[in-house]
């Protein structure tokens, strides 16, 4: 089984490549500083987009309701899909009906949750990406290593090898506006021809019934208002109150993700075009259990900016596949567990819990808190048993001041006698490119005894 | 019991009870700078470009020079000496791909971010005008000009209309190793004339 | 005002001489500090690990050494901030609450209840300041870079009234240094490339010593550099400020 530990030990045997990665994330989370320092209320927004959006998951029943309510007044037809699955039935009812074969869409994570392309094209549905970076992914056959820069981890040399092999560009020596000219030619053909589009939702407004899809590209646009069906996806946890809180949300999303003070377009779905179909698929999908967790539910607050992984040094120096789960970074470690605990146990200890996470995200999600908290159940669940034997018997020691003062000058004698080349044998994983500290002549509260202790 | 009933029940039952305050006055009453050189300079930042033109007489002349001899669709009315390309003719939205430029007015202008609004109103409901085109030039009243999104917000006091859209350039993509590149699928560049 | 010293296990049994310049220094500072001798730790590796449920027994025996005392102070950001933060899953009696509360920091300490007081130290040196993590972001020692607000730092303040020191400005100046505990060893590869990539920046800035206020951080780090033969020296802040004049 894939763990984040075996494959972020891969990653980085390739050094060169894990700076290049770093670096390329570090800048983003740069661009991202500049962009909040300009606004001198940028922690009153956050504390404000959280406390907006812990209304909405404290009354998250009746916003639903109001939205559907709404959205069905303008003309929107609502869906709600249990599961991946259903959801998936649903888009391809939707797509039979209208006798769909070719398929735009644009950015959707939830969409990859529920894992939409494989069954569609299961089905001889065609589904072309319009989003650059899922684009480049969808041609690779590789899954998206960063929510909102799907092709990250791509040199650009790459992706023209890439484009040459699946589209048959001349070679353009990895030339970004030659690669991203071929992409425009290439989709805007699709968009021409395209049967229906698809398309996330980053926020659905309750007391209107329309919803808003933000992208630089305006590939979501260009898929909808030239298709006669537009199909919208969205978790259920994307409502807001009412359209005014939007001036909070786009005032923070952009700059949390990219360091721009708002994306190219900021487009508001209220009512379908004439002749148009509008369709509005509502997930489940595991939501629900976790916003029964106490512990966890905060995490439903996210608004997939990104910005916890541009800033999280593990994830800047391992990539997003190591983490094997469809939102990877620290926010996908602590809404993976939720999905299956087992298979993601290992990321929420890919963490040295130094919270800059938490102090990036725009609404004030715990991240680290969560991560810790986390670790509890993992281990409760599924220990690790030889962690467990371990930690059972530090917490014996550390018991018994006698026993912790023996054993500790037991640990300083060996160190002192026992050979260099034991001590560093292969077992000792911190001594494969670190030294252990030197060994003291005696334990701080020996020489207190000797300097300080008053007697009497 | 179908899937809505299911999650609503589910829902009921998980919902934390949380008490939640917050006030967004105070990102109402705050100072701001010159509204129309933030508005410059947020545009210019996002790879678009801006006019200053308090002379109203000479802007036919400046987007006839601009139109040449490319199709356009003018939803200004402001050029009277050429003929802009007939949208409300075509059967369907992808007949509106040989346009190259679009002129159009915009409702309002943010300064913080250079987004101006459009709507159904203004596209006479052609939806895709704004990003099939190439080029898109927006006349922009400086009057019309907020400082940041809450004040958009109020001034347009809800959806007037079934779509709404903040353009707040050209469009673009950094994808490709984050080397940023305007042009991707919607407009390659982008002209505000301020008024 | 009585302080308790806390001196973290591995300080005790690998860095005595960090307790050693903690103690001295609070003492030339006037402060009536004594060290219960009954300690042992704070219970961080176990419930970092995922085991709280063993650290228990750490938390009961830490509250029955430390409850006498007005307030408890250590050399270490990351053991009061679990103490702070994570002491609350045993009952929360009056002693807990005391000492959950009256924990603190060594800099934070010095700067805000001692009340910042001027003292004699000299350390000539181009120093490097880490910014561990659990003291920065977990007890908010300073402003980290993530978040917009007035630039502050207890351990900067306490280090510029040192003689002769050069504070060195480094690129990434508040990036984690990848130790995290048993992530040190249970993710290898990231936590010493991490450790790799925070001494280059040191080491591309001129810093001859580097400090912080962690000494977990530092055995980390200092590990890395011993091992590649690199030129940086490594003290603890407690040791900078109590440097003699």
């Amino acid at each position: 089984m894939l763990t984040h530990p075996k494959a972020a030990a891969e990653f980085n045997k390739d050094e060169d490549r894990v700076n290049w990665h770093d670096k390329s994330l570090w800048f983003v989370r740069n661009k991202r500083d500049l962009a909040v320092n300009k606004i001198p209320q940028w922690e009153e927004l956050r504390e404000t987009a959280s406390q907006i959006k812990m209304k909405v998951l404290s009354n998250l029943d009746t916003y639903l309701e109001e939205f559907e309510k709404n959205a069905k007044a303008n003309g929107i037809q609502v869906h709600w899909a249990i599961d991946g699955d259903e959801h998936n039935k649903i888009v391809k009812g939707i797509l039979d009906k209208h006798n769909v074969k070719k398929l735009v869409k644009s950015k959707s994570m939830l969409t990859e949750e529920c894992h939409l392309n494989p069954f569609l094209e299961k089905h001889g549905i065609e589904v072309v990406d319009t989003d650059l970076g899922e684009r480049i992914v969808q041609l690779a056959k590789e899954p998206p290593s960063h929510i909102v820069m799907p092709a990250i981890h791509k040199k650009k040399e790459e992706i023209d090898e890439l484009f040459q092999r699946t589209m048959g560009t001349e070679p353009g020596n990895g030339d970004p506006q030659f690669l991203t000219n071929a992409a425009r030619v290439d989709l805007r053909e699709k968009f021409l021809n395209a049967d229906a589009a698809l398309t996330g939702v980053n926020f659905a407004i309750a007391d209107t019934g329309g919803f808003v899809v933000c992208t630089n590209e305006g590939n979501a646009d260009m898929g909808v208002h030239l298709a006669p069906v537009h199909i919208a996806c969205m978790g259920m946890e994307k409502l807001i109150p009412t359209m005014e809180h939007l001036g909070v949300f786009l005032r923070l999303l952009a700059r949390s993700a990219t360091g721009q003070s708002i994306t190219t377009y900021s487009s508001h779905f209220l009512k379908p075009r004439k002749g148009q179909e509008m369709h509005l698929v509502i997930v489940d999908n595991g939501r629900t259990e976790q916003l029964g967790r106490e512990d966890f539910r905060n995490s439903l607050k996210c608004i997939r900016c990104g910005a916890c992984m541009n800033t999280c040094p593990i994830y800047r120096r391992s990539g997003g596949h190591s983490y094997g789960s469809v939102v990877p970074g620290p926010i996908g470690s602590i809404l993976s567990p939720n999905i299956d605990l087992k298979k993601y146990s290992t990321l929420p200890f890919a963490s040295t819990l130094c919270g800059s996470c938490s102090d990036v995200c725009p609404v004030k999600i715990d991240i680290h808190s969560q991560l810790y908290k986390w670790r509890q159940v993992i281990m409760k669940e599924h220990p690790d048993k030889v962690k467990q034997v371990a930690m059972k018997v530090n917490g014996k020691v550390f018991k018994y001041p006698w026993l912790y003062d023996i054993l500790g000058g037991f640990a300083r004698t060996m160190l002192k006698i026992i050979p260099r080349g034991i001590i560093y044998s292969k077992l000792n994983v911190w001594g494969k490119q670190r030294d252990l500290p030197d060994v003291p002549e005696s334990s701080f509260k020996a020489w207190y005894k000797q300097n300080r202790k008053k007697n009497g | 019991m179908d899937s809505r009933a299911k999650i609503l029940d589910r829902i009921r039952q998980n919902k934390p009870e949380v008490d939640s305050s917050f006030d967004l006055n105070q990102f109402l009453d705050v100072p701001f700078d010159d509204l129309v050189e933030s508005y410059q300079a947020s545009l210019a930042a996002n790879g678009g470009n801006s006019l200053d033109l308090p002379d109203k007489g000479k802007l036919e002349g400046i987007l006839l020079e601009e139109v040449g001899d490319k199709s356009f669709v003018d939803l200004t009315g402001i050029i009277k000496s050429k003929t802009s390309f007939n949208y409300e003719g075509i059967d369907q939205p992808k007949e509106l791909s040989e346009v190259k430029i679009l002129i159009v007015a915009g409702k309002l202008g943010v300064a913080e971010n250079a987004a101006i609004w459009l709507d159904d109103d203004i596209l006479h409901e052609v939806r895709a005008l704004p990003f099939i085109v190439e080029r898109t030039i927006f006349i922009l009243d400086k009057n019309n000009l907020v400082p940041t999104m809450h004040h958009a917000y109020q001034t347009l006091g809800g959806m007037k209309s079934g779509f709404g859209t903040f353009i707040a350039g050209p469009s673009k993509t950094a994808d490709i190793e984050q080397n940023l590149v305007i042009g991707a699928h919607g407009t390659k560049s982008h002209l505000v004339v301020l008024v | 005002m009585k302080v308790g010293l806390f001196i973290p296990c591995y300080i005790d049994q690998f860095y005595p001489k960090v307790g050693i310049a903690t103690l001295e220094l609070l003492e030339k500072l006037g402060v009536d500090v004594s060290y219960p001798e009954n300690q042992t730790c704070c219970g961080q590796p176990m419930a970092n690990s995922g085991f709280e449920c063993y650290s228990k027994d750490s938390y009961e025996l830490f509250v029955k050494n430390f409850q006498q005392y007005d307030y408890i102070v250590s050399p270490s950001g990351s053991c009061v901030y679990h103490v702070k933060h994570h002491f609350n899953i045993i009952d929360q009696s009056k002693e807990v609450e005391h000492i959950r509360n009256k924990t603190y920091e060594l800099c934070d300490f010095i700067t805000n209840v001692l009340g910042d007081p001027g003292f004699e130290a000299s350390f000539p040196k181009k120093v490097g300041l880490h910014q561990s993590c659990h003291g920065l972001r977990g007890l908010r020692l300073g402003e980290c870079s993530e978040r917009v607000g007035v630039p502050f730092s207890f351990a900067e303040s306490q280090l510029k009234k040192v003689k002769g020191i050069e504070l060195i400005s480094l690129t990434r100046k508040d990036e984690c240094c990848g130790f995290g505990g048993t992530f040190a060893v249970a993710e290898e590869a990231i936590s010493v490339k991490m450790g790799k990539d925070r001494l280059q920046d040191h080491i591309d800035h001129g810093v001859e010593v580097l400090t912080g206020g962690d000494m977990s951080c530092l055995m980390h780090l200092e590990g890395l550099l011993k091992r590649n033969g690199q030129p940086v020296e490594v003290k603890h802040i407690a040791e900078i400020l109590n440097s003699q004049c």
